[in-house]
């Protein structure tokens, strides 16, 4: 764009030159000619002058002939030639002298006239004698020399006249000599310039030529690389208009869904896969803001090959952004081999398992009965073999159990059946398990309760007593202890006094298959650290471990005590909806594991009791919420009934239902279940920060719940506002959690929003800034109440927005 | 204290463990184990007149497995009610929630534990 005016500019510029450098040609060629003309007239004249003084004179010459032959003869026949002479000498005289003449010429002019006038009278007298018959007396006339001395000063004068011309004549033609070849130099410069100007014109068209068949040729290969790469990648790519329809396939799709390219050009991509169910523009559908995709992976599509086969396929969105329109760049990743592979490695993993498992169930299940006596006593050497082969067959069952984990772990299929555990209990079994007399128990005196997986809770410290058992020095003892934590939570650890754990060590500790150098030849697989900490983080909990004072290490479970730690006050409280026990537990897990408190109701109904009853910092909502429905009790919310301003995170039971409605009442996250742990602890982490920024409240009392949706979207994400209709429900929220500022609209329903005002006061009994935004008037000991007065009235949103930022302001002061 | 004698139905196509598991429940007195080799064994057994008071099956045998054997039983007054608890050597939690789906009482994995398992088998009979 830029390079295309900036040329277009020089080219204008070009021109602009040419059209004033021949303008100015123009004018000079004109002043030149007008030159030329004038210097033609000039010769003519001077020429004319020159042969009208020979002329004059030779007039004279005649008429003097004529005299003398007449004054000879007396032959009136000599007179003949007289008479026109004369006049024709008069004639001449009688042409009025150039206006350019110079004072001499004028002069010479008039003494021509006169001396030409005295000759004609002197010719005459003389002829007048010779006519009256008196010859003598007319000779002597001549003979006094008067006439001929008229004459020679005749001829003197005209002589300078003619010589005067032919020099000016002269001096004339040299001008004229100088401007042809000033013209002649003027041509040829001109013909120069324009030549170069054709030269200059022909090389930048050459070039501009040159640069668009480069530019052509750059964009022939671009677009042979473009095709080759859409062609040779093994994805299949479909490019798809805004509206949604195909307009380009690559081999790969080609050959993947069984179509030709032609069969799919201009068709809806919902032909092919359900991307964006619901209603209104496909751009709004596919969640398309500015650009940018709110979802653009896809996992596990299935998507319609030819043969009406649904083929599963990964799916990832990208936005080409060109004149026409946002399209949308679909690659679709083949994932029918990938998910056969996982078949099949489940099916092993299955099989093995089961091959294993059934020769091991016959080893330990007799062993177990020998060396309890089940087939009679033993002798003392055989029943230390039987303990090292029992311990041994035990060993490869964990080994075996270890690897199913790992592989449950990845694929996030370990799933935990949660219920409430005392974690002393947990230490018991696991104590009783290692039957080693180095474990000594360390319990708390009471019960230490938490949610969690009981078998798991004991494998995580079975994994530490074992691997402490190991490493410890001689008889040290291993210390297994189970307490509650300064910050409510509930603690196991194990602390053995081992070597330590090498520095080298330290980053990869709870990785898979890691072991510390010097231990590769002991036992274990190295996934026991990583399986339990996987464990603790799935109980909403964390796994650590810190070098001991006097050598050695302590690993510790931490875990949120049940219904323990976020009882305190300032812990910030999450709501749970959730009808499913397990689920709510899981997410009450993980919502500890945020540091948060919360509680769970398992319908609506509980769930407005509990938000009367408690300032919320986040709410999770399960859309199968009974009673209401999760989406209708969270439209209900946010739409005041009751008021909720924080944030929301949706758990939805399939994908595609509703999502398009996330913006409408601002969730952080809608998370499909089966609820993915690190997703959801991410979605509560983002809204438990945001309930807990610094976003001031603002509680909206008005009737009008279109004029409560218009502030709230002219107002938010400034700040939070609450919209209430009424003033029971503005004294509920002001009792649960007091806003920063309030707007009252003074006439409602059925009451007067005036009546709040003794109610606007915050926990330390301040009065509550204040904002009336009425349609009518207040009287002046109201407005006094109160710190601001604002009429309802077209365009005052602004104002109503400039004065809650100045209360916000103020109140930050 | 006398404890009321039970009598349990366990079925499983591997001889060994049969074994273990005859010798295992043979630890308490009161239990009175019955065993089949398979579903047909075990529903010509009830067929013949045995009113379990628990079912164990082991789930992968051939010809009928331990849901088909379940499925079969459950047409028999005598094992119609009676509650069931299957034996796995597979791993996976996906058939654990399967089997407790079709209304196991319990999901005993193999390897157990021979010492515990009399006691843990007695519990699941109410």
């Amino acid at each position: 764009m830029g390079l295309r005016s900036r040329g277009a500019w020089r080219w204008l510029s070009v021109a602009l030159l040419v059209v004033v450098g021949l303008s100015l040609v123009v004018v000079w060629l004109e002043a030149e000619h007008r030159h030329s003309e004038r210097l033609r007239r000039d010769l003519i004249g001077s020429w004319e002058r020159r042969v009208a003084a020979i002329e004059l004179l030779s007039t004279l010459k005649d008429a003097e002939t004529a005299q003398r032959g007449y004054l000879l003869t007396g032959d009136p026949a000599f007179l003949a030639p007289y008479a026109p002479a004369r006049s024709a000498a008069e004639r001449m005289l009688a042409v009025p002298e150039d206006v350019r003449a110079s004072p001499a010429q004028r002069a010479r002019h008039a003494a021509i006239i006169e001396l030409a006038g005295m000759k004609f009278a002197e010719m005459e007298r003389t002829i007048d004698e010779r006519r009256r018959g008196d010859p003598a007396r007319s000779l002597a006339l001549v003979a006094t020399g008067r006439g001929k001395a008229l004459m020679d000063r005749l001829r003197v004068l005209v002589g300078a006249a003619v010589a005067e011309e032919t020099i000016a004549t002269e001096r004339r033609r040299e001008e004229a000599e100088a401007q042809r070849r000033r013209l002649n130099a003027l041509v040829l410069a001109v013909l120069c310039v324009l030549g170069a100007a054709i030269v200059a014109a022909a090389w930048l068209l050459w070039r501009s030529a040159a640069a668009r068949s480069a530019a052509l040729a750059q964009a022939r290969e671009a677009n042979a690389r473009n095709l080759a790469i859409l062609d040779g990648t093994a994805d299949a790519i479909l490019i798809l208009n805004p509206s949604g329809t195909i307009e380009t396939i690559n081999a790969a799709a080609e050959r993947l869904l069984g179509y030709r390219s032609a069969e799919l050009e201009r068709r809806d991509i919902a032909a092919l896969v359900d991307l964006a169910p619901g209603e209104g523009s496909f751009h709004r559908r596919i969640g398309l803001v500015e650009g940018r995709l709110e979802r653009p992976y896809r996992t596990d599509c299935e998507v319609r090959a030819k043969s009406g086969e649904m083929l599963p396929f990964d799916i990832a969105m990208g936005v080409m952004r060109v004149p026409s329109g946002d399209h949308i760049v679909l690659s679709l990743r083949d994932i029918a081999e990938r998910k056969r592979v996982e078949r099949v490695k489940d099916e092993l993993i299955s099989t093995v398992s089961h091959e294993l498992r059934t020769p091991l169930t016959s080893v330990v299940g007799a062993l177990g009965l020998i060396g309890a006596g089940a087939a009679g006593a033993l002798p003392e050497a055989a029943e230390r073999l039987i303990a090292i082969a029992d311990g041994n067959a035990r060993r490869l069952i964990r080994v075996i159990n270890d690897m199913l984990d790992i592989d449950r772990i990845e694929a996030g299929r370990l799933r935990l059946n949660r219920e409430p555990v005392d974690l002393r209990q947990a230490a018991r079994t696991a104590a009783a398990a290692a039957g080693d007399a180095r474990v000594q128990l360390d319990l708390a005196e009471a019960p230490v309760l938490v949610e969690g997986d009981v078998e798991r809770l004991v494998q995580i410290a079975t994994n530490l007593l074992s691997n402490a058992l190991r490493v410890s020095l001689d008889d040290a003892p291993v210390i297994l202890a189970v307490s509650t934590g300064p910050d409510g939570s509930a603690m196991l650890s194990v602390a053995d006094r081992g070597p330590g754990i090498p520095a080298s060590f330290r980053t990869r500790i709870f990785g898979r298959f890691e072991r510390a150098e010097g231990q590769e030849a002991t036992t274990g697989t190295g996934l026991g650290l990583a399986i339990s900490r996987e464990i603790a983080v799935l109980h909403g909990g964390a796994l650590d471990y810190v070098d001991r004072t006097g050598g050695g290490t302590r690993f510790t479970l931490t875990m949120p005590l049940l219904g323990g730690t976020g009882r305190s006050e300032d812990a910030a409280r999450v709501l749970i909806c959730e009808p499913d026990p397990v689920l709510a537990a899981r997410l009450a897990g993980l919502v500890a594991g945020e540091g948060c408190a919360s509680d769970i109701v398992a319908d609506s109904a509980a769930a407005r009791t509990a938000l009367a009853a408690h300032a919320y910092a986040a709410l999770l909502i399960d859309l199968s919420l009974p009673q209401e429905g999760g989406l209708a009790f969270a439209h209900a919310l946010r739409d005041g009934e009751p008021p909720f301003a924080g944030p929301m995170i949706v758990v939805a039971g399939a994908a595609g239902h509703g999502e398009a409605g996330m913006a409408a009442i601002d969730v952080v996250d809608w998370i499909v279940k089966p609820v993915d742990g690190d997703r959801l602890a991410t979605a509560l982490r983002t809204a438990i920060a945001r309930g807990n920024a610094d976003h001031p409240t603002v509680l909206h009392l008005d009737d009008d719940p279109d004029l409560l949706d218009i502030v709230a979207l002219s107002l938010q994400p400034e700040v939070r506002i609450v919209k209430v209709r009424d003033l029971a429900s503005a004294r509920a929220l002001i009792a649960v959690s007091p806003p920063d500022v309030a707007i009252v609209d003074v006439q409602l329903a059925d009451e007067s929003g005036l009546s709040l005002l003794p109610d606007l006061i915050d926990r330390d009994g301040r009065p509550i800034p204040t904002v009336l935004y009425t349609a009518q008037d207040v009287p002046a000991e109201v407005a006094r109440r109160v710190d601001a007065v604002l009429v309802k009235a077209r365009g005052s949103l602004p104002d109503l927005k400039a004065t809650l930022r100045r209360i916000l302001r103020e109140t930050a002061r | 204290m006398s404890v009321r004698p039970i009598t349990i139905l366990y079925v499983d196509d591997d001889a060994d463990i049969r074994t273990i598991v005859t010798m295992a429940l043979g630890l308490d007195p009161s239990i009175r184990i019955v065993v089949a080799d398979g579903g047909a064994a075990a529903v010509a057994r009830v067929s013949a007149g045995l009113t379990p008071d628990l079912i164990v099956l082991d789930v992968m045998m051939p010809e009928m497995d331990g849901i088909a054997t379940l499925a079969a039983l459950r047409t028999l007054p005598q094992a119609a009610a009676a509650p069931v608890a299957f034996m796995t050597a597979r791993g996976r939690e996906a058939d654990v929630e399967r089997y407790v789906a079709l209304g196991a009482v319990a999901v005993i994995r193999k390897p157990f534990d021979p010492l515990t398992l009399a006691p843990r088998l007695r519990a699941l009979v109410p």
